[in-house]
């Protein structure tokens, strides 16, 4: 009977009578509360035009909802399963169910934090009181979660370098990487004839002392 | 759910003092207030009209009060206001 619950069924009474309606409870005696329901009764009708024929007739009633007896219950049958209406009503005081969409905060780079609790974590202990309390020292786990990881675009492509040498923008070069300086007009080395230098080509100047190397590409802003 | 269910004998409770349709087991039908009813659903009814049907004519009777024996009812309509005649 219990599976029987919210079905639509179509009772025999014992007196031939048929109610059929959307079983809502019982009890013990199968005294039934039935909504929506129906009466059919099957009559002989003795047909005016047709003499002494009897002519089965059949009247429904709509009755609504019904408290039925369970004495005059004489069979049961099934008549129909529980109509969508009520199943949808029932479902409706409840969530809805749940979507393949989820929810998720778009964070722009800073994680969502509630502000309270920014100060306790950026106030350190006082000097030498050891460490902090263990709140918080515990991870920020709703915030930290509800953020999500940060990700981060891919870096803009380096320009390209301007001319066939040089370091790119940004490259210093290590210290005892530097030309060493070239040696004073005049002087040559010990046991080299002394020759002035090949002139320079144009637009050479020459490096002076703790100076960078000419670098190729443009200065790094 | 048997919680949140309302038994049949509770719904009765409920109608008391309101206007009930008593369909009867033979083709007799009741419409009255409901005064009380007791565990056999023996009821008192008040301002009552009665409907028989007897094959195609109709009777209709009234009465003031009336104790109903709940051996020969069938079915209960809350708030029913009886056959349309």
């Amino acid at each position: 009977m219990m599976s029987l619950i919210n079905h639509r069924l179509r009772l025999t009474l014992a007196d031939t009578r048929i109610v059929a309606g959307q079983m809502l409870a019982f009890d013990k005696h199968m005294n039934l509360v039935l909504s929506d329901c129906e009466e059919f009764r099957t009559i002989k009708a003795k047909s005016k035009t047709q003499g002494t024929k009897n002519k089965m007739q059949q009247i429904k009633r709509t009755l609504g909802l019904v408290i039925l007896r369970g004495e005059s219950v004489v069979s049961i049958s099934v008549e129909g399963p529980p109509p969508t209406p009520v199943g949808a009503s029932r479902h409706s005081k409840g969530t809805l169910p749940t979507g393949p969409g989820v929810g998720r905060p778009a964070g722009r780079g800073m994680p969502v934090a509630p502000p309270a609790a920014l100060p306790s974590g950026l106030t350190g202990p006082v000097r030498g009181m050891g460490g902090p309390a263990a709140g918080i020292m515990q991870p920020r786990g709703s915030a930290a979660i509800a953020a999500g990881p940060i990700s981060f675009s891919r870096p803009p492509p380096m320009p390209p370098m301007s001319g066939a040498y040089g370091p790119p923008p940004g490259f210093h070069p290590p210290p005892g990487a530097r030309p060493p300086p070239p040696l004073p007009a005049g002087m040559g080395r010990p046991g080299f004839p002394s020759h002035p230098p090949p002139p320079p080509p144009p637009n050479f100047r020459p490096p002076y002392p703790g100076s960078r190397p000419p670098q190729g590409g443009p200065p790094p802003s | 759910m048997a919680t949140t269910q309302l038994l049949p004998l509770e719904l009765i409770d409920k109608c008391v003092g309101s206007r009930i349709w008593v369909l009867m087991k033979s083709d007799k039908e009741f419409v009255g207030t409901l005064l009380g009813f007791d565990d056999f659903v023996n009821m008192v009814l008040e301002d009552v009209t009665e409907f028989e049907t007897k094959g195609t004519t109709k009777e209709v009777n009234k009465f003031n009060q009336i104790l109903l024996n709940g051996n020969n009812i069938c079915m209960l309509v809350p708030g029913g206001e009886g056959p349309a005649i």
